[in-house]
């Protein structure tokens, strides 16, 4: 299965790189676009505020003039004169009712700054209340606590006031005062007007609803009371404390400036212009939220963020296709390697990229001819081989049958010759049918070690767990006729368990245990040493005898088939002996090897899987 | 008439073989009770009284087979399986003869229900401890052992 992690990889990487790109160029632009925004919105904005700020003093320098210009009215002194001064009579009514007309309700008419107007004495009582509907309830009342009252009394023309609670609406208001003084110059009565807040407030207002261009101007007294909001009037009439807005402060503390302040009032970041108003000690504001001033910065993020989605699924679809591209002829080769795996090695693939990939692709191709020349090349042997072992198979069988037919002929008919016609027979004539029997008898042992010999090279070889101590004491039992009558010595050393073919693997301590036997039947003290040593971490087992030995000359022939060191007549044997112990070695994946001296004895090692010394 | 009933089929190609195994017999005056075929055929014919054998009655015979594996035209293992798949012979017990101790011809004999097994050269001692393990001693030899089986 071809993982499909490059098919990903690239357009992924790709993806990556595109974004990664994108996302340096998009904070780039934005922190940019942002500071470029602010810096035009701070400067529109003191702009804003200047203008803002004249409106409103022309608005209450207006005000002021015409409170002003009536307390300076003769009739208005005239007036104060006759009715407001500590000797004057009791009002009358006629005269309060000229006075109204002439000048309290002509200013009411003319401007509606005002929301009324009022005539004091000079220690604080209403006289006169404009209109005169409010008057009921105000009638001779003291005002001398207000501070307005207090300044207006100190100062050479017209004060304002802070915002207050009027006494004559219940509602917020500034008062615009003015003292009135007689001829001598004496304060003889205090002419004030309530603004109307709201119509301040209406002041150049926004209308909220349009949104365009959210930014507005407010106006706080000297205590950070709001008077005037063009944005939200409902401060104004709930008497907000703008105290502890920053810009404000800054503004009442005498400064002048633009930045980006915290509202703690609306939990806002503003952009701000401010500034003091010098004739009442205001402060006025021309304030943006953040937000808003860079609502134009999220436009551009919008886009960048959009044309960086376009980019990116475009570029990665692009990789992606390339990337197909790439795998596909790399899939064709994984399918193809996949199939020859299975054995068919017919396959062929068809790359046509003009790359690496199709010089790999030819590649390919090339190695799967050649494994198949190989592969058939490898079913002809095996199948000669197969030929060669059904052969050789019905060839040992028919020796095992008909090589043997003559020599039970010739034993069975020179038995019947020695055994009814023996008497006619001379000694020697007796001996060399003896000799013929013999040489029968040795003929068919030769017949049974080739059996043996060719068997094993057929015969399938078992690997199970092999306590090699129980197949030694097997062995050496089988063998107990060889020492019959001899003292021999058999010192058996460690002998660790295998694994192997336990018949077979018995097959070879038979061969070498009598072997030892045989070979050292001359010997008086007879001794053979058996036992396992480790060599390179594998275990040699040996066989040891004070033999008659060998010369090492001759033993490359020791363990080749009919090979024999020895006379026939001194010691008996077929000569394959070792020639099997060799073949079974073998056939477990070890080696076999000897050592020797003539007359010394002989040592043969052997280990059952691969190395050994 | 007792002679002319066949007691012995021996089946054997080899003509040293068949006269050593005759000689073996002759010292205990089994001969005459020894018919011969040379080939697998022949030893089917015989048994299944058919062929040159066909006016034989099955009744006559033999009380035991001697039969050699490796013959001419119909082997050893094939006479064998006839014998003992047809229910009008299979009771007749067969001793099979072989050279060698080939491991696979044991095996493929005891699968096809040989009785028992003997390797040449074929002496009278081997067929004795044969024909004992068959249970046919006495039938066969109608006489005490010559010597006592070891």
């Amino acid at each position: 299965m071809l993982r499909a992690r490059l098919t990903l990889k690239l357009p992924v990487l790709v993806v990556g790189a595109v974004l990664l790109t994108a996302a340096t160029v998009a904070v780039l632009a934005i922190s940019i676009g942002r500071g470029i925004l602010r810096q035009a919105a701070l400067e529109e904005l003191v702009e804003r505020r200047e203008v803002y700020a004249s409106a409103v003093d022309f608005y209450i320098g207006g005000a002021r003039s015409l409170i002003g210009v009536t307390a300076d009215r003769p009739a208005m002194k005239e007036f104060a004169r006759r009715w407001l001064t500590p000797s004057a009579e009791p009002a009358d009514p006629t005269a309060i009712e000229g006075f109204r007309r002439a000048l309290a309700a002509t200013v009411l008419q003319h401007a509606d700054a005002f929301e009324y107007l009022m005539l004091l004495k000079p220690d604080g009582t209403i006289f006169v209340l404009e209109p005169a509907r409010l008057e009921r309830e105000l009638s001779h009342r003291n005002l001398a606590f207000a501070a307005w009252h207090k300044d207006v009394l100190a100062a050479p023309d017209t004060v304002v006031s802070d915002l207050h609670i009027s006494p004559a609406t219940q509602r917020p208001t500034v008062v615009v005062a003015a003292p009135v003084r007689g001829t001598d110059g004496v304060i003889i009565g205090v002419w004030a007007g309530g603004l109307q807040l709201a119509k301040l407030s209406k002041l150049g207002s926004v209308d909220s609803s349009s949104g365009a261009s959210r930014a507005y101007g407010y106006i706080a007294d000297r205590h950070g009371l709001i008077l005037a909001h063009q944005s939200k009037p409902t401060y104004v009439e709930n008497q907000t404390d703008f105290s502890s807005v920053p810009s404000v402060q800054r503004a009442l503390s005498g400064s002048a400036g633009a930045g980006q302040f915290f509202n703690p009032i609306d939990g806002e970041v503003k952009l701000g212009a401010y500034r003091t108003l010098a004739d009442s000690g205001w402060a006025v504001v021309y304030a943006i939220p953040l937000s808003v001033a860079l609502a134009p910065v999220n436009v551009l993020t919008k886009g960048i963020l959009l044309s960086t989605a376009v980019l990116a699924t475009l570029v990665g679809l692009l990789a992606f296709v390339t990337a197909r591209r790439i795998t596909g002829p790399i899939r064709q080769l994984t399918a193809a390697a996949r199939t020859i795996g299975t054995g068919d090695v017919a396959q062929r693939i068809d790359v046509r990229t003009g790359d690496e990939v199709q010089t790999l692709g030819e590649e390919f191709n090339r190695m799967a001819t050649v494994l198949g020349e190989k592969e058939a090349q490898l079913h002809r042997r095996a199948e000669e081989l197969q030929t060669a072992n059904r052969e050789l198979e019905a060839f040992s069988y028919s020796v095992s049958h008909d090589l043997r037919a003559p020599l039970r002929a010739m034993d069975g008919f020179t038995r019947i010759l020695l055994s009814e016609e023996g008497g006619t027979l001379s000694p020697e004539g007796i001996r060399y049918l003896g000799l013929v029997r013999e040489n029968a008898g040795y003929m068919g042992h030769l017949v049974d070690g080739l059996l043996t010999f060719s068997r094993l090279g057929r015969q399938a070889v078992s690997r199970q767990a092999v306590a090699i101590e129980e197949v030694v004491r097997l062995a050496l039992d089988e063998l107990q006729a060889e020492r019959e009558g001899r003292h021999v010595e058999v010192i058996t050393g460690d002998l660790p368990a295998c694994e192997g073919d336990p018949g077979l693997l018995r097959q070879v301590w038979v061969n070498l245990l009598s072997n030892a036997f045989k070979f050292t039947r001359d010997r008086d003290e007879a001794r053979i040493e058996l036992g396992c040593q480790m060599a390179d971490g594998v275990p040699v087992y040996f066989v040891k005898d004070n033999g008659i030995g060998f010369d090492m000359r001759y033993v490359h022939k020791l363990f080749g088939v009919f090979q024999r060191l020895h006379r026939q007549e001194d010691y008996t044997g077929t000569g394959v002996g070792l020639a099997i112990v060799q073949r079974i070695v073998h056939r477990h994946g070890g080696r076999v090897w000897a050592e020797g001296k003539e007359g010394q004895g002989a040592a043969f090692y052997f280990t059952l899987s691969g190395g050994g010394a | 008439m007792t002679e002319r009933i066949v007691e012995i089929l021996l089946v054997e190609d080899n003509p040293h073989d068949i006269e050593l195994t005759l000689h073996a017999f002759r010292k205990h005056n089994l001969t005459n009770r020894i018919h011969v075929v040379r080939d697998g055929a022949e030893a089917l014919d015989y048994v299944f009284c058919s062929g040159a054998y066909a006016s034989r009655k099955k009744d006559d015979g033999p009380k035991v087979i001697l039969l050699d594996l490796k013959l001419p035209k119909v082997d050893g293992l094939e006479v064998l399986r006839r014998i003992k798949a047809d229910m009008t012979t299979s009771m007749i017990p067969v001793v099979v003869m072989t050279s060698s101790r080939e491991e696979r011809d044991l095996i493929e004999s005891y699968r096809l229900g040989v009785n028992s097994y003997i390797v040449k050269p074929v002496d009278f001692q081997q067929f004795s401890d044969a024909v004992q393990q068959v249970g046919l001693y006495w039938v066969l030899l109608n006489q005490p052992p010559a010597a006592p089986a070891r």
